[in-house]
């Protein structure tokens, strides 16, 4: 990464550290202050600066929520269990979910805040052994969140995003036409796995079926979630991956300001993981998975003398 | 002729005309019958206007809400095979979200057919056998001996290198419908508004 970047980065957590000297009590019910994200209305632009192994990793992203719609950047339109890939035609639609209700977070006593000019209560986000795992400033007008800092597992913070510019008003009219809601693919609903139903705090919440015949199998920890999805056959894995191992056995990881990729075969199948999880969750998190064989003898003594 | 008419069988001989249904001995009649009777000429003409009229109507798809009991059953299968037409899909695709009935009978029709594709393969018989493949493919063999022995040679050498380590054949793997899976899911957790979402950038250097 640059050294623009990483200079951006430091800037950015310079100017929110005053953000860290949040009081640490365990009385607010977190679920209050997602649902009142969820219904907020808003527009704006935001930087996402996140680090993995020492690199930092930028996005600016153009975000708009509207009702139950969220509208990203690239086109997409999400509406609670459906994702449209340009706003008109149908794309993805989940047929069937259950709701997992995790007691793993708790929020903090509030405190007030300023963000963008605008009144803000600024809130922890507590694991259960009381270590804080994010920091969010909520908009006190809209609800929406202004800024979040995601911490890893040894208080250091992960990932950044905040708001450049933020308007309470939508900036466009994004309208689904519900006329012409050209479904293309619909997420069925399945019972039979052989993965865990619970992975390091993760809960197996549902598993679905597409056309394509890959099962995708949704863990979230109430706040956090990954998907897992398994191809029952050997499938090329993404460009500019960087390998990494966790007990011998070798993985490959794409990451982005927001999102990790894992990818690695195992049993014959290649399992793909997608989601927003910090670093020390992922780990811990791939150990309990369907693992990659451990490198043979010839592969260590090769790896060894090699690299 | 006229007892052609009196015993009521033109029209149903003239549409079998149009359709191309009549006996040698049925279509000299009709035709020779045709060419002297006004009214049967006019018959012919009402019915071949009809036919044609008929033919040029628009297909209608009619909406499933006036249809309360309707169901896909049998497109149901080709829905999952990726058979049907794009319309037709989205057809089903939309009445799938709505009917648990049909979404019920398309999550069965999904297992059977992923416990079929489970079970251990059978590898079919030659067919359409003739002596030219056989001499070929015994040719084939006698090589495939020759050339197995250098190749089990080389494979050996290679696993001592420790250089064993190839993949099989692979195909690619769609990250941007991946993605959609993902946040279509996500999407109806909490989490959701609060963590920054972004796949798109992913791409971005």
């Amino acid at each position: 990464m640059t050294r623009t970047v990483r200079g951006a980065f430091v800037v950015a957590v310079a100017g929110l550290a005053s953000i860290a000297s949040i009081p640490v009590a365990l009385a607010f019910d977190l679920e209050d202050y997602l649902e009142a994200a969820a219904e907020a209305d808003y527009a704006g632009s935001q930087v996402v600066i996140a680090r993995w192994d020492g690199e930092s990793l930028v996005a600016v992203i153009e975000v708009e929520h509207a009702g139950s719609l969220t509208m990203l950047q690239g086109g997409r339109v999400v509406d609670a269990g459906k994702v449209f890939a340009d706003g008109s035609a149908g794309s993805i639609v989940v047929s069937a979910w259950k709701r997992y209700a995790s007691d793993r977070y708790s929020a903090s006593d509030p405190v007030a805040a300023r963000r963008l000019g605008r009144d803000a209560e600024s809130v922890a986000i507590l694991e259960d052994d009381g270590a804080v795992r994010a920091k969010i400033v909520f908009d006190e007008e809209t609800g929406a969140a202004l800024t979040t800092e995601i911490y890893d597992g040894d208080g250091r913070l992960f990932r950044l995003s905040t708001m450049m510019q933020f308007d309470s008003t939508p900036w466009k009219a994004y309208a689904i036409d519900k006329s012409d809601e050209g479904i293309s693919d619909v997420l069925l609903s399945i019972d039979t796995t052989k993965l865990p139903d619970d992975a390091a705090g993760y809960r197996l919440a549902d598993m679905y079926s597409g056309p394509d015949d890959v099962v995708q199998a949704f863990y979230t920890d109430g706040l956090f979630s990954f998907s897992l999805f398994e191809l029952e056959r050997q499938a090329e894995q993404f460009e500019d991956a960087v390998g990494f191992e966790i007990d011998g056995r070798d993985y490959k990881r794409l990451a982005t300001a927001t999102d990790v990729w894992v990818s690695w075969q195992a049993g014959g199948s290649t399992y793909l993981l997608v989601g927003d999880l910090p670093p020390d969750h992922l780990e811990e998190v791939l150990v309990e998975l369907p693992q990659p064989s451990a490198l043979n003898i010839f592969r260590r003594f090769w790896r060894g003398i090699f690299g | 002729m006229a007892d052609l008419r009196d015993a009521c069988q033109v029209e149903e001989l003239l549409s079998a005309y149009l359709d191309g249904e009549l006996r040698p001995g049925e279509l000299q009649a009709v035709v020779e019958h045709v060419e002297t009777c006004l009214d049967c000429i006019a018959e012919f003409r009402n019915l071949k206007e009809a036919r044609t009229a008929v033919r040029l109507l628009p297909t209608l798809q009619v909406p499933d809400n006036l249809i309360p009991f309707a169901h896909y059953g049998e497109d149901l299968s080709a829905y999952l095979d990726g058979e049907l037409n794009t319309q037709e899909q989205r057809i089903i695709g939309s009445h799938v979200v709505t009917c648990e009935d049909c979404r019920r009978e398309l999550q069965d029709l999904d297992l059977a057919r992923t416990a079929v594709r489970a079970l251990p393969g059978v590898e079919l018989p030659e067919l359409n056998w003739n002596h030219e493949d056989h001499l070929a493919a015994r040719r084939r063999t006698r090589t495939r001996r020759v050339v197995a022995g250098g190749v089990s040679a080389a494979a050996v050498a290679a696993l001592v290198l420790g250089l064993a380590a190839g993949r099989d054949e692979s195909t690619p793997i769609d990250l941007d419908t991946i993605a959609d899976r993902h946040i279509a899911r996500a999407s109806l957790e909490a989490g959701f508004s609060v963590i920054p979402t972004g796949f798109s950038s992913r791409v971005e250097p």
